[in-house]
């Protein structure tokens, strides 16, 4: 059971995981459940956005065709647009600030990087932990709306679905691995989680705004909620090169703190 | 014989925080070192940048023919380590942890710990977070010991536990020397260090004051001693003697400190008719506490 530090991090995890996927999955099935009620208002409902300000409208990403009265629509705007990558986000920059930083903190490195194992494999081992159980939790995601689509006739595509959440959970390994790189880099939780969640939210604004601010356009290119959110892969379906980019993005995260951890003290 | 650590000028500083300087020290195999000094004077420091841990500002050190900051893991791989701050994982019991650790170690089985831990009457199916602070530091010697490991470094290891414990943990210390192990012990109580060491280095504001075998030092530590002469005594006798200071003479009362040799005591007083003499232990905690202060002329 307590094989490694991958396995030891899964079964220390387990109870809030299942904490988290009971939480989310409910809280998925609840916002499907409003569905029908939306669709059979939907002209209503988009009149009333339509006098939303435009910031507003980027920020849950309406745009072209977009309608509440559509599953891919309503999930666009409901889940997709925030809440259910914020979800797995704030999941995943728990997991990474705790992975090295955690475990500095409260002493026990000491013990694990005393033994005959390598930082980087303590790193590694811990990231493999984060991307497990943030793709755990994106699949009680898709499995969650998939249910709410069958139960209240969104007709949305399974693919579709899967797209999005596949999308989500990149964005969410994307800051997870930023704070498993601040903490690696710095031995602290706290600014971990700090740096981490700033910049998602910072990153999600600009993002927002550069629908609005050409001079942003180019500039949003480099943060990650393009990547993620651009294409509306739940109306659209995935667009593989984003995913890509994000992948990447989490990667060169992990890369940068693998080099500054393995350059410095482990604290007490 | 090839040294088991051995230290060239090994620095370390933390930021401008001193840590340890110009260590060099050499810890032969299979004997047990005390590595003594007050909090604060770099053991934990030391200890730690041999397990890589942290990274010197400069200087050496060579541990089991390997270099710690090259060869990490091989080296860790022959290492029992005890954490002056131990912190242990609350939420596993002791079996748990200990398995947890065993698989780092490739161990086999779970046996030689579970062994480890009867000797210390220690209950293996309690979690951890539930444990008194002795026996958590019970737990973090049966993994320091249960892969039996060619080097011990334990860093203040009986502290919490009851003298009971202790006495068994001198037990294991001593077993693992038997077995060829070479320990080397930190510690700020002289007593500790004094019932097993061989040799002794005493660190002090990060540099090492003075590194001898335990029975050179006590030569050189302070001796109280007492002799009942039948009659009165002149103290002039007895006032410049070599080695002799704090001499008192009240009837036929001598009382005196001695370091290093009775020789020059002795045969003044045999010059009297010597009713009987006393000689109490050696008083190296007054050493210590020399040492520890910075005081020159301790040697």
């Amino acid at each position: 059971m307590l094989r490694n530090v991958f396995a030891a991090t899964m079964w220390m995890r387990r109870r809030a995981v299942a904490w988290w996927a009971g939480g989310t999955f409910l809280y998925l099935l609840m916002i499907g459940s409003v569905f029908p009620t939306v669709r059979d208002n939907a002209a209503d409902f988009d009149k009333l956005m339509e006098s939303y300000p435009d910031f507003f409208k980027s920020m849950i990403g309406m745009s072209g065709d977009f309608s509440f009265g559509t599953g891919g629509g309503f999930l666009q705007a409901e889940v997709f647009s925030f809440l259910g990558p914020l979800l797995l986000l704030i999941f995943a920059v728990g997991m990474g600030a705790q992975a090295v930083a955690g475990e500095e903190e409260s002493g026990t490195l000491d013990l694990l990087l005393s033994g005959p194992i390598t930082r980087r494999s303590v790193l590694l081992q811990e990231l493999g932990a984060m991307v497990t159980l943030t793709t755990g939790l994106g699949v009680v995601m898709f499995l969650a709306l998939l249910g709410a689509g069958r139960a209240f006739n969104m007709q949305v595509a399974a693919a579709n679905l899967a797209g999005a959440t596949l999308s989500s959970v990149l964005l969410a390994l994307v800051f997870g691995s930023l704070a498993l790189a601040v903490g690696s880099a710095t031995g602290s939780r706290g600014i971990a989680i700090g740096a981490a969640s700033a910049l998602a939210l910072a990153a999600f604004l600009l993002s927002s705004l550069a629908d609005l601010v050409p001079s942003l356009g180019t500039a949003q290119k480099y943060l990650p909620w393009y990547y993620y959110g651009a294409a509306q892969p739940v109306r659209n379906g995935i667009e593989w090169a984003h995913a890509g980019a994000l992948a990447a993005m989490a990667v060169g995260l992990v890369a940068a703190g693998d080099l500054l951890f393995e350059r410095r003290d482990v604290a007490v | 014989m090839e040294a088991v650590i051995r230290l060239e000028g090994l620095t370390k500083y933390y930021g401008k925080v001193r840590g340890v300087v110009d260590l060099d020290l050499e810890v032969r195999p299979g004997e047990i070192f005390g590595y003594l000094g007050p909090n604060g004077a770099g053991k934990t420091t030391t200890i730690r940048l041999l397990l890589d841990l942290i990274r010197p500002t400069r200087g050496r050190a060579e541990v089991l023919g390997l270099d710690p900051f090259v060869d990490g893991p091989a080296v860790r791989r022959q290492i029992g380590y005890l954490p002056g701050e131990l912190a242990l994982w609350n939420q596993m019991t002791g079996r748990q942890l200990l398995s947890y650790l065993s698989h780092e170690w490739e161990m086999e089985s779970l046996a030689p710990a579970e062994e480890i831990a009867e000797r210390l009457d220690l209950d293996l199916d309690r979690r951890v977070k539930d444990l008194s602070r002795g026996n958590k530091q019970k737990v973090g010697l049966v993994q320091a010991l249960m892969h039996s490991p060619r080097l011990l470094m334990l860093d203040e290891p009986t502290s919490g536990l009851d003298p009971l414990v202790q006495r068994e943990f001198y037990r294991l210390a001593r077993q693992a020397k038997e077995e060829g192990r070479t320990v080397f012990l930190s510690s700020h109580v002289l007593s500790e260090v004094e019932r097993i060491a061989d040799r002794i280095g005493i660190i002090r504001e990060g540099r090492l004051v003075v590194v001898e075998s335990l029975s050179s030092l006590k030569e050189k530590a302070l001796r109280r001693i007492e002799i009942r002469f039948s009659g009165p005594v002149p103290p002039e006798s007895f006032a410049s003697l070599p080695n002799v200071a704090d001499v008192v003479v009240e009837d036929g009362l001598l009382s005196c400190t001695v370091s290093g040799s009775v020789d020059a005591l002795i045969k003044a007083a045999a010059r009297f008719d010597v009713e009987h003499v006393v000689t109490h232990e050696a008083d190296l905690e007054e050493l210590f506490i020399r040492y520890y202060e910075g005081i020159d002329d301790a040697a």
